[in-house]
């Protein structure tokens, strides 16, 4: 059996990897496949302490997360597509206008 | 139950009243605010509390005490009744809320719902304060009459209410935090002791001298700072100079009717609040700090009374002069005798009376000749004879005249505090009194100079008598007055009934 | 007696007739004049029946009302009729009654507006001057002494229309509620230090300071003073309101100024009202003051200095009511000073023959006044004489009265007061100066008294108006003849030198005034005098002052006859030259007053400027600071989302950290 703390370290290599994206990437599609890595991260965290401890709940949890995931990236193809309409673009830091 | 069906009544009424099409707003809302106004008339004559609603041995009128809510270790109940103290508030804030509804007819054209329904949602708040007697509760309602007002300075206000309403809010309201944290202090020093935030449980407890050290600082700190808090928290609320100037802007911003309202009710919350808890809870401190209380108060009748002097809005004359009364107020609180705290809790009422009273006078005046500037206008006595009589009986009113109520409230007070207990209490109150003749002087000029002399005013209408729904306020608020100082009895009976407890411990 | 069962009614009824007067005035044919009068009628009917139970060696002291009374102090409305207090109830009654009468032709017939505002202050005038002399404590003097300054207001104010009234009444009220100030502290501190404010009955303040400085201190509380200081103090306070009222130095300023309201309203303030009430204050609670030798004494020179003090300033002035409004001053400095030399009889006496006189002479000048159409310049009349006979031969007989001329009543009352002053200033050089000042004022009453009958009634007519005066109708006449009956016999009642001279058994007024309530007789005053204040009166015969003092007056007199009785008399005054300018600017007590005033507006407008500077801008401080550094801080939200990530990412880190120090983790 492998030991949990191998999933662990994937998982949080995947989280890394996704709040990388996030902090570098400035592409509002890399973004949300960004978000999407990271999603995945905690799904396998979930499923990772539900086999350490023999309860389902967790793979439970992470059916919802992979769920919710989907309905994300619905929303959040709508909002990449009101970016393109209004900034002529998919660049995040353009759209900075709701600030202080 | 009453006492849930008065507030009840002024909650559902600022409901209904908010949903009413506009034009049917000003009826609806009389006569909505007279289910509480006769409720509380119910509740007078039917008093039967003694003693006082915080100590040993009161009895409580209309008393309702249920478990609320468990929080931690605290048990918040719905605990709410009346004595002799809050009974006579209770009245003061019905009627007046009634009047001010009825001032607010002709000067309030737009919104109109809402304005009502804020009216009797401050109604509601004011009630609450003087009947609630669980920490938690009252807090609520002492919170919840913030939020009427600011709407009120800040919709219906004058140019710059914007400015005074959130300064209204945010001084009232940081000094809430400040009392908060003091009264805290108590509630946590008190430790096991008491397991509730019932307001009279923990008067008992302090008094009774279980107040612990709380980490590491002895009780008796605790008490002094927790007094210090909690005065500072409501001497804004009252005010008390030097944190006074919220209240002359929000005057001169405030629609008359909520001028009518923060004079005549609001600014007693903060008196009511400071006796209750500064002078019930914690009397001993009190006596320490007496002198310099005093000083404060006299402080603020003088110098209230000088700046009355040096202004030309009528409004800001009424609004300081505001300060220089609740000042005797504090004057008699410190004093802690029978007649000190007996005239401080009747100055509170005639206070309430005749200060509304003299804002809904500029009210009206405001309504026909659209000033307030003493300089702009002369001889209004020749157009608005009646107004006029009502302003006079106002100002004499609060200068002090005989056979009305603000003579027998500041009399009570210089006699309870002329023999008080601290240090020069003679010289304090002889200094206080001086107050009489510069009040005298600014209300005498003012009414020289805008109703006598000859009529001039540029208008291009016709300046007439006021509507009769402008007069009728006035007129009641002069007969209260009057019926209030010729037989103050009908209040300072109960009144002296729940102050007399106080004198027993402590001090 | 049932007689006192209706004593309350003597105060109602005017009151009574104020409520109708002010909401049913203008519908009643007089507007509100026959309601005063039936009302002041009544109560002089009352009045006269409680001097004749009193007469009778019946008193009253009874509580009637009590407004409230936990623990110690009792604030209580009651009623005390005594000798004294009958006298003055049928003073003011009677003087209230002719006002009334007198106002249908000075006012209803002048065709005035604001007629039923003019008879309710009348009305409540007179109802709260019959009130305060009713008063069986000091509390409830108090309130209506208030009560006399705030119709004082209304009635000098009647005219509001033009600028000067308001102002007038403005500082009447103003400054007679400086002197307010001093009464009110001087009532709480008697409250708390004796724990009662009746004047009269064994449990009376004035009993319990008589026995404290006997030396049975009980349960007086003088606050650690020895019992002489402390009540001097309060006598002291307490006098405060009574110069206030009774226009003594230097709180006289506020009477001439109230010249501008009616002239029935000054004759009513003048001779029974408002100015009487600060002299009967001192003489209803005279068995205090008897106690304190310090406050007599300056009791006596106040008012021995205000009697002298007016009496030059009238001297000069233009106006007839001018010169009457000085002479009020002057008068009661009279009073004063008798009741500061121990003269409790002579300065009631006194009081009771200037209510008459000068209540006629107030009117006088009223039916003059009509007569000139509301001209009041002296300079333009002359020669009135032969137009109004009526009033001339009253105004006469009340002139001679004022300038104490033999037998007018004026002369009588006053030589008693001059006496009683020579007598204990024989023992006593301190009221002997009193004295002197009040002599000397004897002369130039004479004067100005003359001066004004001369210029008014006499020679040619000076104006067109004085050549043909408006008629005046009987309500004009009735009043002025019965005052000038009583300003002829009144002073018969008391006849000192007479009495002195011939034994005969005729000081009626010092028999009527020893009897009463025990404690408040004036037999009782003369030995707390002798006992407490140590006065002792020299053996006298009363015949050389009197002769003195009539000599003087007489001297007084003709002078004025000498300058001018001619048939158009010159301005004589012109000649004192800068003397006349200090007279006619009244020794520039105004303007010091004035000064004053302007002088605590500035002090007021400095206070604002401070306040909105310097407190506010502290609040307003606080406010932009917060304000500055959220447009500071809030430049953190830069709307990049990348940023947001980067600092959430960080901010978790951070706390990681901070827990896992904490923590122990490393």
């Amino acid at each position: 059996m492998v030991p949990v703390q191998y999933y662990l370290l994937l998982s949080a290599g995947l989280f890394c990897v996704g709040l990388f994206g996030i902090l570098t990437r400035r592409n509002a599609l890399v973004f949300l496949m960004s978000v999407e890595i990271m999603l995945t991260a905690a799904n396998i965290n979930f499923v990772a302490f539900s086999f350490q401890h023999g309860n389902l709940t967790g793979q439970v949890f992470s059916l919802f997360t992979i769920a919710l995931a989907a309905a994300e990236v619905a929303v959040g193809i709508g909002i990449v597509l009101v970016l393109y309409r209004n900034f002529r673009g998919v660049d995040v830091t353009e759209a900075a206008t709701m600030r202080w | 139950m009453i006492i849930e069906l008065l507030l009840a009544f002024c909650l559902i009424g600022a409901v209904v009243v908010f949903v009413l099409p506009d034009e049917y707003a000003p009826v609806g809302a009389l006569t909505a605010s007279l289910f509480p106004l006769v409720t509380s008339f119910v509740m007078w004559f039917g008093f039967d509390g003694s003693g006082n609603a915080f100590l040993e041995g009161g009895q409580l009128a209309y008393e309702t005490m249920v478990q609320w809510i468990s929080l931690g270790p605290y048990a918040i109940n719905w605990h709410v009744g009346v004595d002799g103290i809050s009974m006579p508030l209770v009245v003061l804030a019905t009627v007046l809320t009634t009047l001010a509804i009825l001032t607010a007819w002709t000067p309030i054209d737009e919104r109109r719902s809402q304005f009502y329904g804020l009216m009797l949602l401050l109604e509601a708040g004011l009630l609450g304060v003087f009947v609630a007697l669980d920490f938690f509760a009252w807090l609520v309602f002492w919170e919840v009459v913030l939020v009427p007002m600011y709407m009120l300075i800040g919709v219906w206000g004058g140019p710059r209410r914007k400015y005074a309403a959130v300064k209204f809010f945010v001084y009232t309201n940081l000094a809430t935090l400040v009392m908060f944290l003091g009264f805290m202090a108590l509630v946590f020093g008190l430790g096991d002791s008491v397991s509730t935030l019932d307001m009279p449980a923990i008067t008992q407890a302090i008094r009774a001298g279980e107040l612990g050290s709380l980490a590491g600082i002895a009780p008796g700190t605790i008490k002094s700072v927790a007094f210090v808090a909690m005065f500072a928290g409501f001497a804004v609320k009252v005010p008390i100079v030097p944190v006074h100037t919220w209240l002359p802007d929000a005057h001169v911003e405030a629609p008359t009717p909520a001028s009518v309202m923060l004079a005549g009710a609001l600014l007693k919350m903060g008196t009511y609040a400071l006796l209750r808890f500064n002078f019930t809870m914690l009397p001993d401190v009190a006596a320490d700090f007496a002198p310099f209380i005093a000083l404060l108060a006299v402080v603020s009748v003088i110098y209230g009374a000088m700046l009355a002097l040096a202004q030309q809005d009528l409004k800001r004359i009424v609004a300081y002069s505001s300060i220089s009364s609740m000042g005797f107020v504090i004057l008699g609180l410190v004093a802690y005798t029978e007649y000190g705290l007996g005239g401080a809790t009747f100055q509170m009422l005639s206070h309430g009376l005749l200060s509304g009273l003299l804002f809904a006078c500029v009210g009206v005046i405001y309504n026909t000749t659209h000033t307030r500037m003493v300089g702009d206008m002369s001889g209004l006595a020749d157009r608005m004879p009646v107004t006029t009589g009502m302003f006079v009986a106002g100002s004499f009113g609060y200068m002090g005249l005989p056979f009305m109520a603000g003579f027998m409230g500041e009399y009570f007070i210089f006699q309870g505090s002329f023999a008080a207990d601290f240090a020069g209490s003679m010289v304090f109150t002889a200094v206080a009194m001086f107050g009489i003749v510069i009040v005298a002087g600014y209300f005498l000029y003012a009414m020289q100079r805008t109703l006598f002399g000859e009529y001039r005013l540029e208008t291009d209408y016709t300046v007439g008598r006021a509507a009769v729904h402008d007069i009728v306020p006035l007129a009641v608020l002069v007969v209260l007055v009057i019926v209030l100082g010729t037989a103050p009895n009908i209040f300072f009976d109960m009144i002296t009934d729940a102050v007399g407890p106080m004198l027993g411990g402590g001090l | 007696m049932v007689a006192f069962d209706y004593a309350p009614a003597i105060a109602l009824l005017p009151f009574a007739s104020f409520v109708i007067a002010l909401f049913a005035g203008k519908y009643m044919p007089k507007r509100g004049a026959l309601a005063g009068i039936l009302a002041t009628g009544g109560s002089l009917v009352l009045s006269i029946w409680m001097a004749f139970t009193v007469a009778g060696g019946e008193t009253y002291n009874e509580e009637l009302y009590t407004f409230v009374s936990p623990e110690a102090f009792d604030l209580h409305l009651g009623i005390l009729v005594d000798p004294l207090a009958a006298l003055m109830l049928i003073i003011v009654s009677l003087v209230a009654f002719l006002v009334h009468i007198f106002s249908l032709g000075y006012m209803n017939d002048e065709g005035e507006t604001g007629l039923p505002r003019y008879y309710a202050g009348l009305g409540l005038f007179t109802a709260s001057m019959l009130g305060f002399v009713l008063a069986d404590n000091l509390f409830m003097a108090f309130m209506f002494f208030e009560m006399v300054g705030l119709c004082s207001w209304l009635l000098i104010g009647f005219w509001f229309r033009d600028d000067a009234p308001p102002s007038a009444a403005k500082k009447a009220f103003l400054v007679t509620r400086f002197g307010d100030y001093f009464f009110l502290v001087g009532v709480v501190g008697i409250f708390v230090t004796f724990s009662t404010a009746t004047y009269a009955g064994s449990e009376s303040f004035v009993r319990l300071a008589e026995e404290a400085l006997a030396g049975n201190v009980g349960a007086v509380n003088t606050f650690g003073f020895e019992p002489q200081t402390w009540f001097a103090i309060l006598g002291l306070l307490v006098l405060g309101g009574v110069i206030g009222k009774s226009a003594q130095f230097p709180l006289h300023t506020w009477l001439p100024d109230a010249m501008e309201g009616p002239t029935p309203v000054s004759a009513l303030i003048h001779a029974a009202t408002m100015v009487a009430a600060g002299v009967y204050l001192v003489a209803r609670m005279y068995g205090f003051y008897a106690l304190l030798p310090t406050v007599l004494a300056i009791i006596a020179f106040i008012g021995g200095f205000t009697a002298l003090f007016a009496a030059t300033m009238a001297v000069v002035k233009r106006e007839i009511k001018q010169v009457l409004a000085y002479s009020t001053i002057s008068q009661y400095g009279y009073m004063m000073l008798g009741l500061g030399v121990g003269g409790y009889v002579a300065a009631t006496f006194h009081l009771m023959t200037h209510a008459f006189f000068k209540a006629l002479l107030f009117l006088g000048a009223g039916s003059v006044i009509i007569a000139m159409h509301h001209n009041e310049d002296m300079w333009d009349m002359g020669g009135l004489k032969d137009r109004m006979p009526v009033t001339y031969w009253t105004f006469l007989a009340g002139s001679l009265a004022l300038a104490g001329i033999f037998p007018f009543a004026g002369f009588w009352s006053k030589d008693e007061v001059l006496y009683e002053a020579l007598v204990h200033g024989l023992n006593d050089p301190l009221l002997l100066g009193a004295y002197a000042m009040g002599l000397l004022a004897v002369l130039f009453t004479g004067f100005y008294t003359f001066r004004m009958v001369l210029l008014t009634f006499h020679g040619e007519p000076r104006s067109e108006t004085a050549k043909n005066p408006h008629g005046v109708g009987w309500n004009v006449k009735l009043p002025l003849a019965v005052l000038g009956a009583l300003a002829v016999v009144a002073g018969f009642i008391n006849m000192v030198p007479v009495a002195e001279l011939t034994g005969a058994n005729i000081e009626f007024l010092h028999k009527w005034l020893e009897h009463g309530i025990t404690g408040v007789t004036s037999e009782h005053y003369g030995e707390l005098l002798s006992e407490f204040a140590g006065y002792q009166a020299a053996e006298l015969s009363p015949l050389i002052p009197a002769v003195v003092s009539l000599g003087l007056a007489l001297a007084g007199a003709g002078l004025a006859y000498v300058l001018y009785s001619g048939a158009s008399p010159e301005r004589h005054t012109d000649r004192l030259g800068s003397i006349k300018t200090l007279l006619m600017s009244n020794y520039y007590q105004d303007e010091y007053q004035v000064w004053l005033a302007d002088a605590t507006t500035r002090v007021a407008r400095a206070a604002d400027t401070f306040d909105q500077g310097v407190i506010d801008g502290v609040v307003n401080g606080v406010s932009s600071v917060s304000l500055f550094s959220g447009s500071r801080i809030k430049r953190v939200q830069t709307g990049v989302v990348t940023n947001y990530a980067a600092l959430l990412s960080l901010g978790l880190v951070a706390l990681l950290v901070v827990f896992g120090l904490l923590g122990g983790w490393f």
